[in-house]
C-alpha cells in the first residue's frame, strides 16, 4: 500500500508478536506503517489485540518478536531508558486510555493537565500558559479545581484529552475514544479529532465503532480474531467490504439484513467471540 | 485497635513516631530500589485496596462482625515494605478524613498496625511456608497463622501502650490523665477480643484471599514460581515454631515478672510509685485475670515455656483446622455434584429453554409475595454497604465544605495544618477543664466562621468520641478504677459506686478527646484533600509519600465504588440470608477480585504516567501563597496555643 506516497513513515511496525505472561497470544505477525499526518483506525472485535497494539506503539509494552521504529528510531525498552530519547518520544506521542479514570491520576484537573508538561521539563510559565490555553480550547476552565471523581464521563474524556494535548504531541493514540459517551459528546469528540487532524496531527484510534471510524479515519487496519491483520486499506473502500467485516465479527448480519443462511454461520462466530471476551477479562 | 488522640500522652505519640521513622525510611528506600518508578502507583493503589477491605464486615460466630486490618495480607501479596508504607498511608487517610484513630497518634498506630503486625506476620509466614512454591497450599495456611499472630501482637502492643498510661501519667492525687485502666485490664481485654474473634476472622480471610490469588496464578511476594516443593520446608516449619516457643517467654523471664502482669508490689518497684487506681483494682475486681499470672509466676519459668508451647500449638491447630475446613469446603463444590442428573437433548444456540418461558411464580408456587413478612436481619452485607457508602459521602461532603467561602477556607493549607495540629496537641496536653472548654469553644467558633454546616460538624466530631463512652468513660467512673467520694452507689455487695474522681477523669477524657477531634475535623472539613496533603509538606513529610496519599485518596474512592458495586450485585441476587461460611467465601472472593482489579489498575496507571513523561522524579504545581490572612490567623492560633499551654502549667 501507499509505497509511493511522499509522506514519511511515523511508525514502522514489523512482524510484531506479543503474548501476555501465561501464554495468550494477542498480536501475531503484525506489520504496517503509520504515515505522518494520517488518520488511521485499528479495527477489530473485542479481544483482538488492538488495545495491546496501541500500548506497544506507545512504548508501554514491548513485543517479544519483531520491531517498531518511530521516525526511523528503534523503539525498545533500552532506548526508552535513555532520558533524552524518552523525553523526545513522550513529547511526540500522546496516549488516551479507554478508561479515563486510569488516565486521571492527579488530585485536580489543573494538576492533571500540568502533569505532562511539568515532567517533560517545560518552564513554569509555559506550563501555566498551556493549562490555560488547552482548558479554554476544550471549554473545561470551570473544571480546573475539581477532583476527577466529581465529573461525568464526557467531562472526564475532555480532561483526558486535555492532559495529553498539553504535551503538544505529533501523534495521538486513542483507545476506544467513543466508548461510553453520549451522542453529543461523541459528536464533539469527532469534531475535535477532525480539527486536530486538519492541523497536521497524526491520529491513530482503536475502535469497533464503524460510525466514528467512518467520520475520522482515512486508513483502516482490520484485525481478525486470530490476532493477525486481515486487511489494510483506505477507509472508504475497506468498510464497504461487508463480507470481510462479517468475517472478522465487526458487523452482525442484521447490519445488512441477510437471510437465514448467514444467520447460522454468524452464530458460530458469536460463540467464538464470547469465548475470546471471557479470556480477555 | 485505632488509638485516638487524648487516650495516650503526647510523649507516647512522639516516641511512636520516632520509632517508626527509621522503619518508614528503610521501607521507602527498599520499595524505590526494587520497583523503580512503579512504587508510587503500586503503593497508592495498594493502600486504597487496604483501606477498602478495612471497610468489609466479616461475620464471626455470635452474630457480630469485625473489620479486617489486612496488613499481613498486604505483606504476603506485595511484601513487608509495601505493607509498612501502605498501611501507614491508609491510617493517615483514616485519621485525617474519617476521624478513625488520632492524627497525633499516627506514630503509635502505625507502629502497631503498620509495623508490628505485618512484620511479625511476615516472619511467621516465611517460617511456615519455607521454600514452597508460590502456589503451595501451605502458603495460604501460613498467611492465615501469620495474620492471627500479627494481629494479636499488634493488639498486645496496643494494650501495653494503653496500659502504661496510668502508670506514667497521672496527677498528684493519682488520677490518671489519659487512658485510665492498668495493664492487668487492658491486656486481657484486648487479647481476648482479638484472639477469639477478630484474629480468627482475619486469619480465615487472609488465608482464603491468598488461596484465591494462588488460583489466579498470582506469584506471592518473595515466592518462587516453580512447581517443586523444597524438602526443608516442613522441618523448617517445626524448627521455626520451636524457636518461637523458646523465644516467646525470654523477654518476660528477663524481667523477672510477666510483662504487664505485675502485682502491686512489683509495680511499686517498677514505677517507683503506685497509682491509686491500682489499689482499687487489686482490692475489688479483676480477680479472674489475676489468677492466671499468679499461677504461672509461682511455678517458675518452666511453666512459662510450657504454656507458650501449648498456646502456640493450640492456636496453630485451631487455625489449621479452620483453614483446612475452609479450603476443603471450597473444593467440595466440584462439578461432580452437578453431573449426576439425567441429560436432555441440547438446545440449539439462541433457542430459549422451556423454563425461561414460564412465569417465575410457576417455579415455586408456595412462594408468594403476600403473607407473613419476616424481617431480614441487618447482616454483614448491609453493614459493609453502609460503611462503604459512609466513606464515600464523607469524602463528598468534605469536598463541598472545603469550597465554602469561610474564614479557614481562605487560609493557606500549610498555616492550617501546622496551627490546627498544634491546637489539637495543646488540647491533648491540657489538664485544666476550663482551658479545654475554652479551646472547644474556640474550635466551634472557627467552625461557625468557616460556615460549616454545624449539625454535620457536630456529628463528625461527636461520633468518634461517643464510641469510647461505653468501653472507657463509663467504667472509669466506677470505684473499681478510681476510688474516692461516692456519688452514686450502684450496689452495696459487692460494693460498686460512681466516684467523684472517676467522673472527673471520665469527663476530662471525653472533653479532651472532643477538643482534639474538633481541630482535626476543622482541618479536613475546610481543606480540599489535595491541598491538605500539600500542607503536610510543612511537617517534613516526604513529597513522595504525599503523592502516594493524594493518589490513594483519589483511587480509594474508585475502589470503594467497585466494592460497593460488588456488594450491591450480591444483594440484588440475595434471596436468603447467607450463612457465615458462605459470607466469608463471598468476602474473600470479592477481596481477591478487588485485588486483581487493583493490580491491573496499577499497571495501567503506571503506563499512563510513563506515557506522559514520568521518569521517577516528582514535580508539582505550586499554587498556594502565604498572605496577610495567614500571618494574622497564624499569629492568633499561636497565641491560643501558648495561652493554653501556659495556662495548663500555672493551673
Amino acid at each position: 500500500m501507499d509505497s509511493d506516497c511522499p509522506q514519511r513513515s511515523l511508525f514502522e511496525v514489523r512482524q510484531v508478536h506479543f503474548a501476555y505472561p501465561g501464554g495468550d497470544v494477542v498480536l501475531d505477525d503484525i506489520s504496517f506503517d503509520v504515515l505522518e499526518g494520517a488518520s488511521m483506525a485499528l479495527m477489530g472485535a473485542n479481544g483482538c489485540g488492538k488495545s495491546t497494539l496501541l500500548k506497544v506503539l506507545d512504548g508501554l509494552l514491548f513485543p517479544m518478536k519483531g520491531n517498531i521504529r518511530f521516525f526511523g528510531e528503534e523503539l525498545s525498552e533500552n532506548a526508552l531508558k535513555s532520558d533524552n530519547f524518552n523525553r523526545w518520544f513522550r513529547r511526540n506521542v500522546g496516549f488516551i486510555f479507554q478508561q479515563s479514570d486510569i488516565q486521571l491520576f492527579s488530585p485536580t484537573v489543573e494538576e492533571e493537565i500540568a502533569f505532562g508538561p511539568l515532567h517533560l521539563h517545560l518552564s513554569p510559565q509555559q506550563v501555566k500558559q498551556r493549562v490555560e490555553d488547552i482548558s479554554e480550547m476544550l471549554e473545561i476552565t470551570h473544571l480546573l479545581q475539581r477532583p476527577p471523581y466529581l465529573m461525568s464521563g464526557g467531562e472526564k474524556k475532555k480532561v483526558a484529552l486535555a492532559s495529553v494535548l498539553s504535551l503538544n504531541p505529533s501523534v495521538l493514540l486513542l483507545d476506544e475514544p467513543s466508548a461510553g459517551l453520549d451522542p453529543r459528546s461523541q459528536m464533539w469528540l469527532v469534531e475535535t479529532l477532525k480539527k486536530l487532524h486538519n492541523a497536521g496531527k497524526t491520529i491513530v484510534i482503536a475502535s469497533h465503532d464503524l460510525d466514528i471510524v467512518d467520520d475520522i479515519a482515512d486508513t483502516v487496519v482490520i484485525f481478525n480474531e486470530k490476532h493477525r491483520i486481515e486487511e489494510v486499506g483506505p477507509a472508504k473502500e475497506t468498510l464497504k467490504n461487508t463480507e470481510m467485516l462479517l468475517r472478522v465479527n465487526l458487523i452482525h448480519e442484521h447490519y445488512h439484513r441477510h437471510g437465514d443462511e448467514i444467520h447460522s454461520h454468524v452464530h458460530a462466530h458469536d460463540s467464538e467471540h464470547k469465548h475470546q471476551h471471557d479470556d480477555d477479562e | 485497635m485505632h488509638i485516638p488522640d487524648s487516650m495516650i500522652s503526647p510523649e507516647t505519640c512522639a516516641v511512636g513516631a520516632a520509632v517508626m521513622a527509621p522503619a518508614w525510611f528503610v521501607a521507602g528506600k527498599q520499595m524505590r530500589r526494587s520497583l523503580s518508578t512503579k512504587h508510587i502507583p503500586l503503593l497508592a493503589i495498594g493502600t486504597a485496596f487496604c483501606f477498602t477491605i478495612m471497610m468489609f464486615n466479616i461475620p464471626v460466630p455470635g452474630g457480630t462482625t469485625v473489620h479486617p486490618v489486612g496488613a499481613v495480607l498486604l505483606a504476603v501479596l506485595l511484601g513487608p515494605s509495601a505493607a509498612i508504607i501502605g498501611v501507614t498511608a491508609a491510617l493517615v487517610v483514616q485519621a485525617l478524613f474519617f476521624m478513625d484513630g488520632g492524627a497525633l497518634a499516627i506514630g503509635v498506630n502505625s507502629f502497631t498496625m503498620a509495623f508490628a503486625m505485618p512484620i511479625c506476620g511476615w516472619f511467621v509466614y516465611t517460617l511456615i511456608s519455607g521454600r514452597t512454591p508460590s502456589n503451595h497450599p501451605r502458603r495460604a495456611i501460613a498467611a492465615g497463622i501469620g495474620s492471627w499472630i500479627g494481629l494479636n501482637v499488634a493488639a498486645f502492643i496496643t494494650a501495653v501502650v494503653l496500659g502504661i498510661q496510668p502508670i506514667l501519667y497521672h496527677d498528684a492525687s493519682g488520677r490518671a490523665l489519659y487512658f485510665p485502666f492498668p495493664l492487668s485490664v487492658s491486656i486481657p481485654a484486648m487479647l481476648f477480643a482479638h484472639m477469639a474473634f477478630a484474629g480468627v476472622a482475619e486469619a480465615v480471610v487472609t488465608a482464603s484471599v491468598v488461596r484465591y490469588m494462588q488460583s489466579r496464578n498470582f506469584v506471592l511476594y518473595g515466592a518462587s514460581e516453580g512447581q517443586t516443593a523444597s524438602k526443608y520446608g516442613l522441618s523448617l516449619l517445626w524448627a521455626g515454631l520451636g524457636v518461637m516457643a523458646a523465644l516467646t517467654p525470654l523477654g518476660i523471664l528477663a524481667k523477672g515478672d510477666a510483662f504487664g502482669e505485675w502485682g502491686v508490689e512489683g509495680l511499686k518497684k517498677q514505677a517507683g510509685y503506685l497509682p491509686s487506681g491500682f489499689l482499687g483494682v487489686e482490692r475489688y475486681g479483676w480477680k479472674g485475670f489475676a489468677l492466671f499470672p499468679d499461677y504461672l509466676s509461682d511455678k517458675g519459668p518452666l511453666f512459662y515455656i510450657l504454656s507458650a508451647v501449648i498456646g502456640i500449638t493450640l492456636a496453630s491447630g485451631l487455625i489449621l483446622l479452620v483453614a483446612k475446613l475452609f479450603v476443603r469446603n471450597k473444593s467440595e463444590s466440584s462439578p461432580d455434584k452437578w453431573n449426576g442428573g439425567e441429560t436432555r437433548s441440547k438446545l440449539t444456540a439462541g433457542e430459549l429453554p422451556e423454563w425461561l418461558l414460564r412465569s417465575p411464580e410457576d417455579d415455586n408456587p408456595r412462594e408468594t409475595k403476600g403473607g407473613e413478612y419476616r424481617t431480614m436481619k441487618r447482616g454483614w452485607l448491609d453493614k459493609t454497604l453502609e460503611d462503604l457508602s459512609v466513606n464515600w459521602s464523607v469524602a463528598m461532603q468534605q469536598e463541598k465544605t472545603a469550597k465554602l467561602d469561610g474564614a479557614l477556607q481562605r487560609l493557606d493549607p500549610r498555616t492550617k495544618v501546622v496551627s490546627l495540629l498544634l491546637l489539637s496537641l495543646a488540647a491533648v496536653m491540657c489538664n485544666q477543664a476550663y482551658i479545654l472548654a475554652g479551646l472547644l469553644l474556640f474550635a466551634w467558633m472557627l467552625a461557625l466562621l468557616s460556615k460549616l454546616p454545624m449539625d454535620g460538624f457536630f456529628k463528625r466530631v461527636v461520633t468518634p468520641v461517643a464510641f469510647f463512652i461505653l468501653p472507657i468513660a463509663i467504667p472509669s467512673t466506677l470505684n473499681w478504677v478510681h476510688q474516692g467520694h461516692a456519688l452514686l452507689t450502684i450496689s452495696s455487695h459487692p460494693y460498686i459506686c460512681i466516684t467523684l474522681e472517676g467522673s472527673i477523669t471520665a469527663g476530662m477524657f471525653l472533653l479532651r478527646m472532643l477538643c482534639a477531634v474538633s481541630f482535626v475535623a476543622l482541618l479536613s472539613s475546610t481543606t480540599a484533600s489535595h491541598q491538605l496533603f500539600e500542607g503536610m509538606g510543612m511537617l517534613m513529610v516526604p513529597r513522595t509519600f504525599l503523592w502516594i496519599l493524594e493518589m490513594t485518596h483519589r483511587y480509594m474512592l474508585l475502589l470503594l465504588r467497585s466494592a460497593e458495586d460488588m456488594f450491591l450485585a450480591r444483594k440484588s441476587r440475595t434471596v436468603h440470608a447467607a450463612d457465615t461460611e458462605e459470607a466469608r467465601c463471598f468476602l474473600s472472593a470479592s477481596m481477591g477480585a478487588l485485588f486483581v482489579k487493583s493490580m491491573n489498575l496499577t499497571e495501567d496507571i503506571h503506563g499512563a504516567m510513563r506515557s506522559r513523561g514520568w521518569g521517577g522524579e516528582t514535580r508539582f504545581l505550586r499554587r498556594s501563597h502565604f498572605g496577610w490572612r495567614d500571618f494574622t490567623w497564624g499569629g492568633l492560633f499561636m497565641l491560643v496555643f501558648l495561652f493554653s499551654i501556659i495556662g495548663g502549667f500555672i493551673g
